[in-house]
């Protein structure tokens, strides 16, 4: 089982490392990000910071319980339990939630609101690897038309509807595209996965049609400078942002962007502060870490044996360096705006909990599969996969 | 070993194969999608990394441009107003920046933002902003609420130029209650120091800094605030920013006027027509105190006054600056003035004869003496003394009035006296063609004249200082903050209006009014003193004279014979007593005693009186004066001040800021308040000698 992975021994020790250099970046630019919005709003500079910090501490002590104590099989097992959660969370959001900025996507306890629709994208990629990972064993493909091979499909469904109409429709949409995704991997037909981008494209012309409102929202996002003082300031304050970082950035808390120009700026919009702090260079730098980030992930599901194992190790990648990617592509005007979360760097608490939730349960695969290949080692039955992964060795497989 | 195939990953090409052939999709199949993903993603990412380096490196100049641009912004920074201050410096009126209040209605409304995620309470915020601000700037609650609520404007002033502390408790109100919407500007608040010392002189200042009266408005352009623009970093939220880096421009201090004035005979003069009104409830009263040699205005105090910090509530006849603004006629102490002309002309000389018959007929109109009173066979010089109308009606017709009009302009009478004080009133003369002879005997004594408090004591200077017509002034210098001087007052000599000789045997005359006539009550025991006394029916302002409405007055100078101070006291329309010598000397007296006394100004006559050094060496030596004991409190504790000299005890009170009312002249033997009285600054002492 020991493969090496870049300068690592294996690709969770080199997961362990990226993780928390990225929150360590992200601790800083969450600072140097809100410290002006903090002081004016809760008289300190240091409030986002703490808080990230707080939940930052919780969730890396939730990657050793989930990675190192947890077995995962048996969180899959529940998910069937982790819907109803999931839909009463989601009801009570709806019914009692906090407002915020005109949607309705909180929960309060005792002080430490909670935004559930963070963890239901992490409850979909389980259920979703659990439902698809038994069709699998099965040897049964998903198909789009089939009302008995689509449970996950419809769960996602209805809270994806759920979360719409909080409304927040960057989150149902990433809640639906994790499915997809899964069913793709699972083995959905090209030709319906075709059939099903195709559904979807059909299915933002009609939303564009019916809500004339989308359309300018659309058209901004093509051209924000038409409008840079209403509809186009996020993006245009963004652009801006970014493009005088230059080569080498205006070096850590000397950014503009932050002092109430750019929206948003410590949390959806987290990454113009880095672009403008850290210039292009840094940029690429934390681009490369989180693809260094995915490769390792990839690699460890790509070793992983089991069916359910493999698809949420590929769901859980499209969770943390996925959403990541489509934070970038947003803030940088690539993607509409849509809420979604840069992981580690955007401050949030929920975000940042499910983010390292879903890092825990990578962990936790490998460590399994880990466990596995010795207990097939011991037994001397089933061969290691890295027997199995070695070069060629003539003569042995066409036995 | 054993290997099962089902572990092996396929290659791609195996994989398409498998589908061709419809088996199943297998985790290896699956395996092959993530990879091909994978590379969806690659290629997101290349995009991603393509519009990054289009924006910072193609575009970063224009963006890094813009985003300085939309931080550069300009403030202005107000300078105070600059200072007016005494002829030794003493603060009479400063400003310092204070913070005004404002408010914009259409932001008061409470961001959730503000509280942080399910903190926010359910509130009126207008409703708790009126609430809690009302104690704090003293404004109803109600009138602040419907400021507040205000839907149609945008800017707001709640109170403008608060107190420091009670801006800093409006800033915490704001904050503890997190309202939103309140914003300070800085403004310059003048604050007058000595309160109603010199108001009329110093006048205000309306907002924007505008001097609108008295000094204030004439030296305006000198002390006037500046507004001064800089360029700073802000916010999207148009806050500096903390830490900009840019370096702050100091505000520059303003230039400072010096008045001629001196606080310490001011405070005198203040206090004596405080006494006088309280004594004769005269309806008004000025004041003025003169260097005779220099023309400078070393004190001008009126009644009504009013405190120049609280403007706005006074009545704005106490506005009025009468010692220049009024006009009215003199009466008796226009008399030194006639004579003089007399004696220039050669008309009489002070030993001339004069048969004072207690009346005297001109032009079908009787001319008295106060009293009726005929003196028979007397000279000039009783004339004066004892303010004989016929003897000066029978000097007017022998003058004639082309004469006299002639000399009441060469005394500055009839056109403003080109003072720097604002407001000044030029008099009323006749015109010499038009004069009938009782015209012509009555300005003898004058009447028919118009005069204002400053030409009447500036032309007894005139006399004073041995014939020169000066030019008062009240501005001593105007100082900018480098110690340049801007404008300095001087000495000016309009024309020379007598000879000296003429100048000394009036002086002379003057000095028996005080000594010997009608203005006895003047005297004061060891100096010389020089007056007149002057008692004048008061002009209706429809014609005429108010029948039982006098205005009394005193002009004099101190000493005689080498004048130091001159002084006017002029009080309109007394009840009960209505003699200038009953009313007006008495107060010329007290007053100019206690500026002797303050100014250290020797008896010239010392005949039957100890001498300051004899007093010393009565004392065994400054060195046992009495001290005062300066309580915790700020206030003094008085010792016994008896068996001192004048200077001594006067000295004493000063440590303490106390003012001496002496009674009487030599060595102590009294006090009121008696020994370890507590005082406080500004208190008054009476101390009687003998």
């Amino acid at each position: 089982m020991q493969k090496r992975f870049l300068f690592w021994d294996n690709p969770r020790d080199a997961v362990l490392t990226i993780v928390p250099l990225l929150m360590l970046l992200g601790a800083v630019n969450v600072f140097s990000a809100s410290f002006v919005v903090a002081e004016a709003m809760f008289g300190s500079g240091y409030h986002y910071l703490g808080r990230y910090v707080g939940y930052g501490l919780l969730g890396l002590i939730g990657v050793y319980f989930v990675g190192w104590k947890v077995n995962y099989h048996k969180v899959l097992g529940h998910g069937q339990k982790l819907f109803f959660l999931m839909f009463f969370l989601l009801l009570a959001v709806d019914l009692f939630g906090k407002a915020a900025k005109g949607a309705q996507r909180w929960l309060v306890f005792g002080g430490f609101s909670f935004q559930p629709s963070e963890f239901v994208k992490l409850a979909v990629i389980i259920l979703g690897a659990r439902y698809l990972g038994n069709l699998m064993e099965r040897k049964t493909t998903p198909h789009l038309f089939k009302l008995n091979v689509n449970m996950a499909f419809m769960e996602a469904a209805v809270l994806a509807v759920m979360v719409l109409v909080q409304p927040d429709m960057g989150t149902a949409s990433i809640i639906m595209g994790l499915m997809i995704v899964l069913y793709i991997i699972a083995g959905l037909p090209i030709k319906e996965v075709i059939v099903l981008l195709g559904g979807c494209f059909l299915f933002a012309i009609a939303a564009i049609i019916k809500a004339p409102y989308r359309l300018n929202r659309v058209l901004i996002w093509l051209n924000p400078w038409a409008d840079p003082q209403g509809n186009g300031y996020q993006a245009v304050q963004s652009f801006v942002s970014i493009g005088s970082g230059g080569w080498f950035g205006n070096s850590f808390g000397m950014g503009t962007g932050k002092f109430f120009f750019l929206p948003e700026a410590h949390t959806d919009f987290a990454f113009a502060i880095f672009c403008q702090e850290w210039g292009f260079l840094g940029a690429v730098g934390l681009i490369v870490m989180f693809l260094i980030l995915a490769m390792a992930i990839f690699r460890i599901g790509q070793s992983t044996t089991s069916k359910e194992g493999f698809l949420l190790v590929a769901g859980l990648n499209f969770l943390i360096v996925g959403q990541a990617f489509a934070n970038m592509a947003m803030v940088c005007g690539i993607l509409p705006v849509i809420g979604v979360p840069l992981s580690f760097i955007s401050y949030g608490g929920t975000s940042l909990l499910a983010t390292l939730g879903a890092v825990g349960l990578v962990v936790a695969i490998y460590n399994d599969e880990v466990k596995l290949a010795k207990k097939r080692a011991a037994s001397n039955e089933i061969p290691s996969w890295n027997n199995i992964r070695r070069p060629f060795r003539p003569g042995r497989w066409n036995k | 070993m054993i290997r099962r195939p089902s572990h092996r990953v396929l290659s791609f090409k195996e994989t398409l194969a498998k589908k061709r052939t419809g088996k199943d999709f297998t985790l290896n199949d699956s395996k092959k999608r993530t990879g091909v993903m994978g590379y969806v993603i690659l290629i997101v990412v290349l995009v991603i990394m393509g519009r990054l380096f289009w924006l910072q490196i193609v575009k970063g100049g224009t963006l890094g441009r813009e985003a300085i641009a939309q931080i550069m912004g300009e403030n202005v920074e107000i300078s105070p107003r600059g200072s007016i201050v005494d002829r030794d410096g003493e603060e009479l009126a400063v400003s310092i920046i204070s913070k005004s209040l404002y408010v914009d209605p259409q932001e008061m409304d409470d961001n959730p933002e503000q509280w942080g995620r399910g903190k926010q309470p359910v509130r009126d915020p207008r409703q708790v902003a009126a609430e809690k601000l009302a104690p704090v700037l003293g404004i109803k609650e109600e009138e602040l609420h419907e400021c507040f609520a205000n839907p149609d404007r945008r800017f707001v002033w709640v109170k403008r130029t608060l107190e420091p502390e009670v801006a800093s408790q409006v800033a915490e109100v704001i904050k503890e209650n997190k309202l939103s919407g309140f914003h300070f500007q800085e403004e310059s608040k003048r604050y007058y120091t000595k309160n109603k010392l010199a108001a009329q002189v110093l006048g205000f200042v309306g907002t924007d800094d505008k001097g609108l009266e008295g000094i204030e408005a004439s030296m305006d352009k000198y002390i006037k605030g500046k507004a001064i623009k800089q360029g700073n970093f802000f916010d999207a939220r148009g806050n500096r920013m903390g830490q900009s880096g840019m370096n702050e421009v100091e505000t520059p201090k303003m230039n400072t006027v010096y008045l001629t004035i001196d606080a310490k005979m001011q405070f005198i003069l203040e206090k004596s027509l405080d006494e006088a009104i309280a004594k004769t409830h005269a309806a008004s009263a000025a004041a003025i105190l003169m260097n005779p040699k220099t023309g400078e205005i070393l004190g001008m105090a009126n009644r009504p006054t009013f405190d120049p910090n609280k403007f706005s509530q006074a009545a704005p006849e106490a506005f009025m600056n009468r010692s220049v603004a009024i006009i009215y006629e003199p009466g008796s102490v226009f008399k030194p003035i006639m004579g003089c002309a007399g004696l220039m002309e050669g008309v009489i000389t002070p030993t001339t004869k004069f048969n004072d018959l207690g009346s005297i007929d001109v032009g079908g109109r009787r001319i008295r003496n106060w009293d009726g009173q005929g003196l028979g066979m007397v000279t000039f010089t009783d004339i004066i003394k004892y303010s004989l109308n016929t003897g000066m009606a029978s000097l007017g017709l022998k003058l004639g009035g082309k004469r006299e009009t002639e000399y009441a302009k060469k005394f500055g009478f009839g056109s403003p006296t080109g003072s720097d004080i604002p407001g000044e009133e030029a008099g009323i003369l006749y015109n010499p063609d038009d004069m009938v002879p009782s015209d012509v005997a009555t300005m003898g004594i004058g009447q028919g004249i118009a005069v204002s408090p400053l030409q009447m004591l500036r032309a007894i200077c005139a006399i004073a200082n041995g014939g020169e017509l000066l030019k008062p002034y009240i501005v001593k210098k105007v100082e900018s903050p480098d110690g340049k001087i801007l404008q300095e007052g001087q000495k000016q000599v309009v024309r020379t209006v007598i000879t000296p000789e003429v100048a000394e045997e009036m002086r002379g005359m003057m000095e028996k009014v005080v000594s010997e006539g009608g203005g006895k009550t003047a005297q004061i025991k060891g100096y010389k003193i020089a007056g007149k006394t002057g008692t004048a029916e008061k002009l209706s302002p429809n014609g005429g004279y108010i029948p039982g409405v006098y205005i009394a007055s005193f002009v004099g100078f101190v000493p005689s014979d080498d004048p130091q101070y001159a002084m006017l006291i002029m009080l309109d329309s007394p009840k009960g007593a209505f003699y200038g010598s009953q009313v007006s000397a008495p107060i010329f007296r007290d007053t100019l005693q206690q500026i002797l006394v303050a100014k250290g100004i020797q008896p010239s006559d010392s005949k039957g009186l100890p001498t300051v050094e004899s007093l010393q060496r009565k004392d065994s030596g400054p060195t046992t004066l009495p001290q005062l004991t300066i309580l915790d409190d700020g206030k003094v504790k008085l010792p016994n001040l008896a068996g001192y000299s004048m200077r001594s005890i006067a000295e004493v009170l000063q440590q303490g800021k106390l003012a001496l009312v002496p009674r009487g002249s030599g060595i102590s033997w009294q006090q009121k308040p008696g020994p370890g009285a507590t005082l406080s600054e500004g208190d008054t002492v009476e101390v009687w000698f003998k």
